[in-house]
């Protein structure tokens, strides 16, 4: 078993590594031929399941593997590795690799950051008045070289650990809508949420239940964020989104016809009914859009009370890196 | 009552203003409002001895609708110059869950993250014109207040590019209306008015000691001249003074431009710097009964006259007042650039001659801690 | 009556302040100690494993400094008759000399501290009074208490190994490492100086994802003004500790100088800036490789004391009300547990914090005190692991899986050269010495 590489995208690793701890502590890794699958289940709360081609965070003419089923299945603590990451991100090169340290298994990171000294004129600045204390000998600037190495602990999984997992199916979504400013929209729902709370926690000494936002959507164009409480209502409305189209080389013209998009969208736009809602528990989905930092395109897609799965497109990637999470939506 | 006309309904274009306001006042989780031709009044209270009070004024709106409505029956009110048959509506809300909504407006905006400035003496600019105040970016914006009937909710709908958002909050009966702390305008004994700025660094530095009980002291003819002190704390004891800076005439303190304070109602009398007024005050009147000598002492319960903090971080000025019965107001004047909200100045109070800025106040009053109070607190006089 | 007054300028205030901050985090307790020419602020931590101690000079550190002992006072008691010595929360002086702003308006102009001890009066306070612009004075009472006070002595002329360094290398280093780390070991190999965090907990088996990252960061020995250290030498020292000296040093924008002869000595970090002379003295543990020899020698005298010049002072703070005293440290000389041949050996001469260390188990060493402290360094007992296996690890052995443990254990910080003889049924290739990742920059095999 061997697993070799160089990073080639350090930043991009290591926001999608960053956005994935925001929602569990551990992620199983599965480096295969071509394909990487980040993917979080956690016991409660939203799934992801991401697939990047090696090359977009690998440097492919460096990734070595070797195992006998051809995969590597991996638990990674991802809060661990992204902290580990950074060391990385200003680095002249980083490899990554699988090793071992007694029977523990490691993914080692080998960062090689330079940068260069300022010289003897900065360290002239500090001595120049304490010249008793120091000598700093006189040189010109020069690159110095760190060497880090990271070495965070994992677990291999075997294949007949990891062969149940499956990713969730949904029915056709009944709306699809790309999302606004992903940052605007965790900001205001994270107003809510805490809107929704403080307003709680006032008569109920045990909240422990986050409270839930209401999101819908409709197929021309329109996003809505809702919480009610005892004291307050409150919701906001964002118009002229995208409705993306669907593939249509992968659907004939009568099922693109026969979508339950395509019948939301012959509602009105102010018909009621051709809104598609869910529940969503306020803090989880806090948690979802710390994906935001990686300024991705999402596409909500609405499964009417029943679930919400995001498609989120890493930036510079076309489709082929996509992160899917999957929503449940609790019941009113 | 469907086709009653709005009771209540205004347009600001920098709800960065009315928060600004609000959370002065923050203390309390609800706030009793009440709408007047005037402004909006918001008022909140803890145990009654601590009161604060915020007014919204017009001035602050770009447009301000209020349609009193017609008291049923025998709600009349008789405030000045209404006839029997209306009244002012008057109501809690969450202030809380207004704050927070209101936080939402300009979320985009990066300078609105730094609404809560350091505490520090700034120079004479006012503090919120910095703050939160980039008017190019104000113009798709706008924030709307509307109280359309009777029991209705209060609705805020904030406007922003691409977004809107709208909050109702339920309106909850007032019970039992104000609960004033009385102060007795006509035994004040002690008025300083000095830059806001002061006190608030004053209140923070005897904070970092965590005392219990703030001493006030103030004399017209004795050094400490005023002297606010802090005791009861775990470590150590801690006081601040306002003395006379021996060189303060050549530090061009005295160029400033000396507004006075107006209180509803008073007449604007200027201070005259006697010889004991220490240099950071423009008024410094100390006249105690002669019952109590020529000085002024008066304990508070440090913790409550902490709740003022934000105010008098984000005042320009302070007006400290107390009475013979040692009930402390203190009346902060926040000072607001509304150049971009067009000729609402007009017809707003009088400030002193200065017409730009519009000028809004927030006011405190706290109850004195009892001699006994105090001593079980375990005060040490420091003087 | 003993008094002591010395004012501070505002640039003093600020360093003050910093190393008030840096004291505040090694205990919660600072001693202070007047002599005519200096005044010193020290901190021994709760486990005796770092020394800390800020000197300032009288003539150069203060705007003016006078200090005044009672001409035929109490004298007699005092060991050395030419000090005063208090102690303070650093909390409540930190209150006082908190980070102020430089703001025009507010800034002090003067800080003037005084301190009048008299055996008459019943309260003892340290005031302080912050002179400000505007007429603006603001003044504290500060209660303090006697105490004896320690210092770790320290003989630098014993060095063997020493090294100075730009504090923002350092730094720049320790960010590499997870916040969780606590012990950080020194070494170096050809060219490179290796600093390495690690973790002597050792976490439950089953949890190996909750495993400590071990991190470790070369820098070129080019990078220090010099770098005088034998080569392959490990000491490890908490890394806590470090962290807050070399913050302070990068505020002192001062070069910093490490000195040190071997593990489970004392190492040495000092600098000297603007009329400040900085020491933090910190034990240090090693290889367990070099530790077996020493648990038969006995340890040195590492302290000396200075007691309290006054214990009637007890009976007088304790009158303050809302002032609770500090609690009494406990700074006296405990009598050492070793032979009491101890004097006679020469081998080791320098007068540092030698104790007796059991074999494998005793992580820190106190600087002054041996043994009762050591307990809460102890690893966790190892019956708990006996059943962990590794959670993938089908065929787990706890034959090897207990060794391994041990080992870790014993090892982490010397970073031995793995033992790659073992059956590697998932065939993983072993991890590397960071000096070999450098000298092979491309990956093997």
């Amino acid at each position: 078993m061997r697993f070799r590489t160089q990073l080639c995208n350090v930043t991009t690793f290591s926001k999608l590594i960053g956005s994935l701890s925001s929602l569990g502590k551990v992620c199983w890794m599965r480096l295969e031929d071509g394909i990487i699958r980040f993917t979080i289940i956690p016991d409660q709360g939203t799934q992801v399941w991401a697939q990047l081609p090696v090359d977009a965070i690998f440097e492919e003419s460096t990734y070595i593997l070797e195992a006998n089923s051809g995969v590597i299945n991996l638990e990674v603590p991802v809060g661990a590795l992204h902290r580990a990451l950074r060391s990385a991100v200003a680095a002249t090169s980083t490899q990554l690799r699988l090793t071992k340290k007694g029977n523990v298994p490691l993914l080692a990171l080998t960062i090689h950051a330079s940068s260069w000294t300022t010289g003897s004129n900065a360290l002239g600045i500090a001595d120049a008045d304490q010249a008793a204390t120091d000598h700093a000998t006189v040189s010109g600037p020069r690159e110095r070289e760190t060497v880090i190495a990271q070495e965070v602990p994992v677990k291999v999984l075997h294949e007949l650990s990891v062969e149940g997992l499956h990713e969730p199916r949904c029915r056709d979504p009944d709306v699809h809508i790309i999302l606004p400013s992903l940052f605007q929209l965790k900001s205001i729902s994270e107003r809510f949420t805490k809107l929704a709370t403080d307003s709680k926690g006032a008569g109920t000494a045990l909240s422990s239940v986050a409270p839930k936002l209401e999101l819908s959507a409709n197929m021309h164009g329109s996003l809505k964020l809702a919480i009610a409480t005892d004291s307050l209502r409150i919701s906001s409305v964002w118009t002229d989104l995208v409705n993306p189209a669907l593939d249509p080389a992968q659907l004939s013209q009568t099922e693109l016809e026969q979508l339950p998009s395509e019948r939301m969208r012959a509602f009105r736009d102010d018909d009621e009914a051709g809104w598609a809602k869910v529940r969503i528990d306020g803090k989880d989905w806090g948690r979802v859009l710390s994906v935001g930092r990686l300024s991705p395109k999402v596409v909500a897609c609405f499964i009417h009370e029943t679930a919400l799965v995001l498609y989120v497109y890493l930036p510079g990637n076309g489709d082929d890196s996509c992160l899917t999470y999957y929503i449940n939506s609790y019941a009113a | 009552m469907a086709d009653a006309p709005l009771i209540f309904s205004a347009v600001s274009s920098n709800a960065h203003h009315l928060y600004t306001l609000l959370q002065c006042i923050g203390f309390a989780p609800k706030a009793t409002v009440q709408i007047t031709p005037d402004g909006i009044r918001f008022s909140v209270e803890e145990g009654r001895v601590i009161q604060g009070l915020a007014f919204l004024d017009k001035a602050l709106f770009t447009s301000y609708t209020f349609n009193p409505p017609t008291a049923p029956n025998n709600r009349s009110h008789e405030e000045d110059g209404y006839s029997d048959s209306t009244y002012l509506p008057c109501f809690v809300v969450s202030l809380s869950a207004l704050l927070e909504t209101l936080k939402i407006f300009g979320i985009n905006d990066p300078s609105a993250a730094g609404v809560n400035k350091a505490a520090s003496v700034q120079s004479s600019v006012p503090p919120s014109s910095n703050a939160f105040t980039t008017p190019a970016l104000l113009g798709d914006r706008s924030c709307t207040l509307r109280y359309p009937q009777d029991g209705s909710p209060l609705s805020i709908t904030l406007m922003e590019t691409g977004v809107k958002t709208t909050c109702e909050l339920t309106t909850y009966e007032s019970d039992g209306g104000d609960i004033d702390i009385p102060l007795q305008r006509d035994a004040i004994i002690m008025k300083v008015i000095m830059r806001s700025s002061w006190l608030h660094n004053a209140v923070m530095e005897l904070g970092a000691t965590n005392p219990n009980i703030l001493k006030l002291s103030a004399c017209a003819d004795k050094e400490p001249f005023f002297a606010l002190s802090g005791t009861g704390g775990p470590f150590s004891e801690s006081s601040v003074e306002f003395s006379i800076e021996q060189q303060s005439q050549d530090k061009g303190e005295s160029s400033q431009s000396r507004k006075v304070l107006t209180e509803d109602g008073t007449s604007r009398t200027r201070a005259k710097r006697a010889k004991g007024t220490p240099t950071v005050t423009e008024t410094f009147l100390v006249t105690p009964p002669p019952s109590m000598g020529s000085r002024v002492i008066q304990n508070y319960r440090f913790s409550l006259v902490q709740k003022a903090a934000r105010a008098m971080a984000v005042a320009n000025k302070v007006s400290i007042r107390g009475d013979k019965q040692g009930v402390l107001s203190l009346q902060f004047m926040i000072e607001f650039d509304t150049n971009g909200s067009g000729g609402v100045n007009s017809n707003v109070r009088p400030s002193g001659g200065i017409s730009r800025p519009t000028v809004t106040f927030v006011d405190f009053r706290f109850v004195p801690l009892l001699d006994d109070e105090a001593a079980d607190e375990g005060t040490v006089d420091l003087y | 009556m003993t008094t002591l007054s010395f004012s501070l300028a505002p640039e003093s205030l600020f360093q003050l302040h910093d190393a008030l901050t840096c004291l505040a985090k090694f205990h919660d307790t600072v001693a202070i100690e007047a002599e005519y020419d200096i005044l010193r602020l020290s901190v021994l931590n709760p486990t005796k494993t770092a020394y800390t101690a800020f000197v300032f000079e009288a003539d150069t550190f203060f705007e003016s400094y006078s200090f005044a002992l009672p001409r035929n006072g109490t004298s007699s008691r005092d060991a050395r008759p030419d000090r005063f010595c208090c102690q303070l929360y650093i909390k409540a002086l930190l209150s006082v000399f908190k980070g102020r702003t430089k703001d025009k308006d507010t800034a002090v102009e003067r800080c003037d501290v005084e301190l009048r001890e008299d055996l008459d009066q019943t309260e003892c306070r340290f005031v302080i009074r912050m002179i400000c612009g505007l007429g603006v004075i603001k003044s504290y009472k500060l209660t303090y208490e006697a105490a004896n006070v320690n210092h770790a002595v320290f003989d630098r002329t014993k060095t063997t190994n020493q090294w100075s360094i730009d504090p923002k290398f350092l730094r720049e280093i320790t960010d590499h490492f997870s916040p969780s780390a606590e012990q950080l070991d020194i070494s170096s190999e050809g060219g490179k100086a290796i600093f390495t965090s690690f973790t002597t907990k050792i976490t439950d088996g089953k949890e190996i994802l909750k495993k400590p990252v071990h991190t470790s960061v070369a820098i070129d020995k080019r990078d220090f003004e010099y770098f005088l250290v034998e080569d392959s030498l490990h000491v490890a020292i908490a890394l806590k500790d470090f962290k807050a000296v070399i913050a302070h040093a990068e505020s002192a924008n001062t070069m910093i100088t490490a000195r040190y002869t071997r593990p489970n000595r004392p190492m040495q970090l000092a600098y000297d800036f603007g009329g400040i002379k900085t020491e933090f003295t910190l034990m240090t543990r090693g290889a367990s490789d070099d530790e077996v020899p020493q648990s038969s020698r006995a340890p040195e005298l590492s302290a000396r004391q200075t007691p309290a010049p006054v214990t009637v002072r007890q009976a007088s703070t304790s009158n303050s009300r809302n002032m609770p005293p500090p609690p009494p440290r406990a700074r006296s000389i405990r009598p050492l547990t070793g032979t009491p041949s101890a004097s006679a050996r020469g081998t080791e001469t320098e007068p540092s914090a030698e104790t007796q260390r059991p074999p494998a188990s005793i992580d820190f060493d106190s600087l002054f005190v041996p043994a009762d402290d050591d307990r809460q360094w102890d690893v966790p007992n190892e019956d708990e692991e006996t059943e962990d296996r590794l959670g993938w690890d089908a065929t787990g052995d706890h034959e090897t899986f207990n060794a391994s443990l041990g080992r870790l254990r014993d090892t982490e910080s010397s970073m031995p050269p793995q033992d790659t003889s073992h059956e590697d049924d998932m065939g993983i290739p072993p991890t590397q010495r960071i000096s070999q990742v450098s000298q092979l920059p491309a990956p093997q095999q």
